[in-house]
């Protein structure tokens, strides 16, 4: 007989307390099988154990009209409140999480939240956007190192130039004079939109003189938490 | 709550003994035992007038003793780590001490891979007496559900405590293997 078969026997006849003695095949098994017999010993064991304890009766006796006196003290307010021996701590934490059930939630909340705020991650910021200007005559680009001085060399209206820098929302725009030969690569790297982009492209091939070389936008790197990002991005 | 006073303490006087007794052996020692009985009884003279059936005084009363002592053996998780098996008091119960000493240890060795829940139930059922319809009825699950964790927890008691007798047989022949080793081991001088 196999182990699991004979323990399934020995629960159907009460671990050996009724009928068992029929059972030869059990027997036989368990006069073989010291695993199964050793289980059957616990058992044993178990059942006087508990015949012991269950005899046993507590030491000394507890007056219910004390308890009364107490609870009903407390109910009125007239009896003193013990003072509570546990840390203000486990004072505030039952305060605030009474259910148990609910603390592993709460911890593990308070866990996502300290990761949130203290684990910084790396990430890059789109700031804005820069364009390459080529063709530009280099006496023009050494001149000329702001786009309204720079825009009216190259031809285009003083109000004109002053109306699109209004539409962009700018007073000025500093520009950055890159590799020169006969002419010279500008690069304008204020422009914060897509559509400051489309304004400033449009502006410069009305006017004819130069081509863009580069549209790209630019980045920042950045060490910050997950929490400060998202309360900086709701804040803008 | 006061007017309700009165057949509530009739209520817990017929409950006196033996609850305080299941508040005693969950506990492990009468003064523990005693504490927990106490708490029970003002907890559930509080709640009394939220109790719709005085028929139902009896599990109503054992649910608050039972959640009273889940409440006092929940500790955080670094105090069950820290905490060493506490030493049983063998002096303040009435019984034969080397039997029940004996009896106690092992008892508490098997009830210690219980969980609190299967715990309370193992004691009122086995201890206490109480029938599997009672349980049913203190822990509102069906009485199959009652017997099979009975018999669940029976299981794990048994593997329990076969597991703690195979140690101590085998720390005892490892100490025989010693002490014949020291015996046949020549003296020098």
């Amino acid at each position: 007989m196999l182990c699991h078969r004979a323990r399934r026997r020995l629960n159907k006849c009460d671990w050996l307390h009724s009928n068992y003695s029929l059972d030869e095949e059990l027997m036989k098994h368990l006069g073989e099988c010291p695993k199964c017999y050793s289980l059957v010993q616990a058992e044993e064991t178990l059942r006087s154990d508990f015949g012991v304890l269950r005899e046993a009766k507590p030491d000394g006796v507890l007056s219910l009209g004390a308890i009364r006196e107490k609870a009903e003290g407390l109910a009125r307010g007239t009896y003193r409140v013990e003072q509570d021996v546990r840390s203000f701590t486990h004072r505030l934490a039952l305060a605030l999480v009474p259910n148990t059930r609910y603390k592993f939630a709460v911890v593990a909340i308070a866990i996502l939240v300290a990761f949130l705020a203290i684990v910084p991650f790396n990430f890059k910021e789109k700031i804005g956007y820069e364009i390459a200007i080529g063709g530009v005559e280099k006496s023009i680009a050494l001149d000329n190192q702001q786009i309204t001085s720079l825009l009216g060399a190259l031809g285009m209206e003083k109000g004109k130039a002053s109306t699109l820098l209004d539409s962009l929302g700018m007073s000025d725009i500093r520009l950055s004079v890159g590799e020169c030969s006969e002419t010279c690569r500008l690069t304008i790297s204020d422009l914060k939109t897509e559509r400051d982009v489309r304004l400033m492209v449009k502006a410069i091939l009305e006017l004819g003189c130069c081509q863009i070389d580069k549209i790209a936008p630019i980045f920042r790197s950045e060490s910050t938490s997950l929490l400060r990002l998202a309360a900086r991005k709701l804040l803008s | 709550m006061g007017e309700n006073s009165s057949p509530f303490w009739q209520l817990v006087a017929r409950e006196h003994e033996n609850a305080r007794a299941y508040c005693s052996r969950l506990t492990g020692n009468s003064g523990d035992g005693d504490d927990l009985y106490q708490d029970a009884v003002i907890k559930a003279f509080k709640g009394f007038d939220g109790l719709r059936q005085v028929d139902s005084f009896r599990p109503w009363f054992y649910r608050i003793v039972n959640n009273t002592y889940k409440g006092r053996v929940r500790n955080p998780w670094w105090k069950h780590v820290l905490s060493r098996p506490t030493e049983i008091a063998d002096h303040d119960w009435n019984h034969d001490p080397t039997n029940f000493y004996e009896a106690k240890r092992r008892l508490d060795s098997a009830l210690s891979a219980l969980s609190v829940d299967d715990r309370i139930i193992v004691t009122l059922a086995e201890l206490e007496g109480w029938r599997v319809s009672e349980l049913a009825e203190l822990t509102s699950k069906t009485e199959g559900f009652i017997k099979m964790r009975l018999s669940r927890s029976r299981a794990k008691m048994r593997k329990r405590l076969d597991s703690l007798h195979r140690r101590t047989t085998k720390r005892t022949s490892d100490r025989g293997t010693v002490n014949i080793c020291c015996a046949t081991e020549p003296e020098e001088d």
